[in-house]
């Protein structure tokens, strides 16, 4: 006798492996498919300018043509671009945990007068959409004199009503007898905050920081409000400059090639930390 | 004495540097902008005469003003449920965690980490209409940016697409952390497919759903990127003739490219407004719909 009943199972096994396998290939397909804009920018950004306007249909270059990458670097400022949205980004991000950490360690282990409505003020802010804000906060720097300097490039960024939150919920799930421990062993508030809270925070410090990386690398219109001279534009801002609309000569060619060396950074971060960046949204915005 | 003085304001002292920040770029410029939008102001914006409602007024009789409110409107209620409805399904799709699934998940939340300049130019290659890929692919010949009929639409396409990553990521987290025995016993109760969907998870990832709801509501309302990147030229907002105008492009237009203060500090108070009404219509929903157990 022949064990039939083994057959069925390796069969039936071996047609959920190949089910499986053939659903994960759906999966990617579908991703490759959401991502044909990045595929076509990238083919595009290694194609000779004639392939780039020719009219017949072809999709993938048909050598690896650097050319467009030479122009880029060699006549745009790209790198100066890169380094601007890198400072802008990096600063007001490492600025933002440190005003967002203060002011969640005062709401969550201190008690005093006006703690409710002080705290209202800040998830009220959260309704008020910051581009609505831009044309005055515009005029605030200009009589600041910052416009055309990093610090008025990043000052709106400076705090997050969301990052205030997010570390406020992390901070209230902190052992409370850990800190009165502290104190009683003539620890100060302040040493507390720097020297023990901080340091165990760590995860929900890296989520912050990372998603105001990305957020503020990839923001827009307020860089484009308050810088007018070249040499101080984001690389955001300077990608839509080499526009052909806008009367410059760059090809359709290097305008991809630096669309692709500015997406660099922010799908790295992203890749590299997208667990980190889901998980500190989630605990922030929503079981809150 | 002063020991005692130090612990009263102590607390203070922490909020302080969040919160001069706030009220200097965030309380400030909203109450400045509330209160100039009630007067006559010059082009150094000093006040000149006391106009009540009447830049109000001229605002919502400007034509130009309520194509831009229509324009967002139509802007807010294709692309926020559409992209929320792709996000949930990419979500679902991803549920289960499989070999490889890590390799599909990055793809399908990557669009969150593009931003709106570089999609909008890698787009604007792609509507060209002799070189671009879509009118070579579909062999059709339009003008998507520049024709009044597909410009709108062809801005719609590209903030879906941006969007799609934002509201995946976050379902699919709130889909990830539910708990397997409450899906194993809806499915032995004979809960599957629509059914699972309808009963189970959708009230399961409410709170998630309404998160990115009132976020998505509140940036598509306020939202200019595409239409100055796509559909500006030469100072004028929001081309071919207003096709693509958006609330904020508008301002944008008369406040910075103009300095028409006027109606620019009433347009932004109306479009704040309005956001504030989509929020709450939203929260009021959650009132109603949304599941926090």
């Amino acid at each position: 006798m022949i064990d039939r009943s083994g057959d069925r199972k390796t069969i039936i096994k071996r047609k959920k492996v190949v089910k499986s396998v053939l659903y994960q290939l759906f999966c990617l397909a579908l991703g490759l498919l959401l991502m044909t804009p990045i595929i076509y920018a990238v083919c595009i950004s290694f194609m000779r300018p004639d392939e780039v306007l020719t009219k017949e249909i072809h999709f993938f270059p048909k050598s690896f043509y650097l050319g467009n990458y030479i122009t880029a670097l060699a006549q745009t400022n790209i790198f100066r671009f890169m380094f601007n949205s890198f400072i802008v980004a990096f600063v007001s991000s490492v600025v933002r945990i440190v005003t967002a950490s203060m002011a969640a360690f005062s709401f969550a282990f201190f008690d005093y007068r006006g703690k409710k409505v002080l705290f209202y003020l800040v998830v009220g802010s959260m309704i008020i959409p910051a581009d609505v804000l831009v044309v005055q906060n515009y005029f605030t720097t200009a009589e600041l004199r910052l416009i055309n300097t990093y610090l008025g490039m990043m000052v709106v960024f400076f705090v997050s009503a969301m990052n205030i939150f997010v570390m406020r919920q992390h901070f209230m799930t902190y052992s409370k007898t850990l800190r009165e421990a502290a104190l009683v062993d003539g620890c100060g508030n302040f040493t507390f905050y720097a020297r023990i809270l901080l340091p165990s925070s760590t995860p929900v410090i890296a989520t912050v920081f990372i998603s105001s990386f990305v957020g503020t690398w990839n923001t827009y219109l307020w860089p484009l409000l308050v810088t007018n001279v070249n040499n101080m534009r984001t690389a955001q801002v300077a990608i839509t400059m080499l526009n052909i609309n806008e009367g410059s000569s760059y090809g359709y060619g290097t305008i991809m090639a630096a669309a692709v060396m500015i997406l660099i950074p922010s799908i790295l971060v992203f890749l590299v930390f997208q667990k980190r960046i889901v998980g500190g949204m989630m605990t922030g915005a929503v079981k809150g | 004495m002063k020991k005692r003085a130090f612990h009263f304001i102590e607390p203070y002292l922490y909020l302080l540097p969040a919160f001069s920040m706030l009220l200097l770029f965030t309380y400030y410029p909203f109450v400045q902008n509330a209160i100039l939008s009630l007067f006559t102001v010059n082009k150094f914006r000093e006040i000149k005469e006391f106009a009540g409602l009447a830049n109000y007024v001229r605002v919502l009789t400007d034509e130009k003003f309520l194509r831009a409110m229509g324009n967002t409107f139509i802007y807010v209620f294709t692309t926020v449920p559409i992209s929320i409805v792709f996000g949930f399904a990419l979500a679902l799709l991803a549920r289960r965690h499989h070999r490889i699934s890590i390799a599909y998940e990055a793809l399908f939340a990557l669009s969150m980490a593009v931003s709106a300049s570089v999609i909008a130019m890698i787009f604007q290659l792609a509507y060209n209409p002799s070189m671009g890929i879509i009118n070579k692919l579909s062999g059709i010949s339009v003008s998507w940016l520049t024709d009044p009929k597909t410009a709108l639409l062809s801005l719609i396409i590209v903030q879906i697409w941006s969007n799609i990553g934002y509201n995946f990521i976050f379902l699919f987290s709130a889909l990830r952390g539910l708990s397997d025995e409450v899906l194993e016993s809806a499915q032995v109760d004979g809960a599957v497919g629509i059914k699972l969907l309808g009963k189970i998870l959708i009230p399961l990832v409410s709170p998630t759903l309404l998160f990115l709801l009132v976020k998505d509501i509140a940036y598509a309302m306020t939202t200019a990127s595409l239409t100055l990147i796509l559909t500006t030229n030469n100072g004028a907002t929001g081309q071919p003739n207003g096709a693509t105008e958006t609330i904020m492009s508008y301002i944008y237009g008369k406040a910075i490219i103009g300095t028409n203060y006027n109606a620019a500090f009433a347009a932004t108070m109306v479009g704040f407004i309005l956001a504030a009404i989509m929020m709450v219509f939203s929260l009021i929903l959650d009132k109603k719909k949304v599941n926090y157990d």
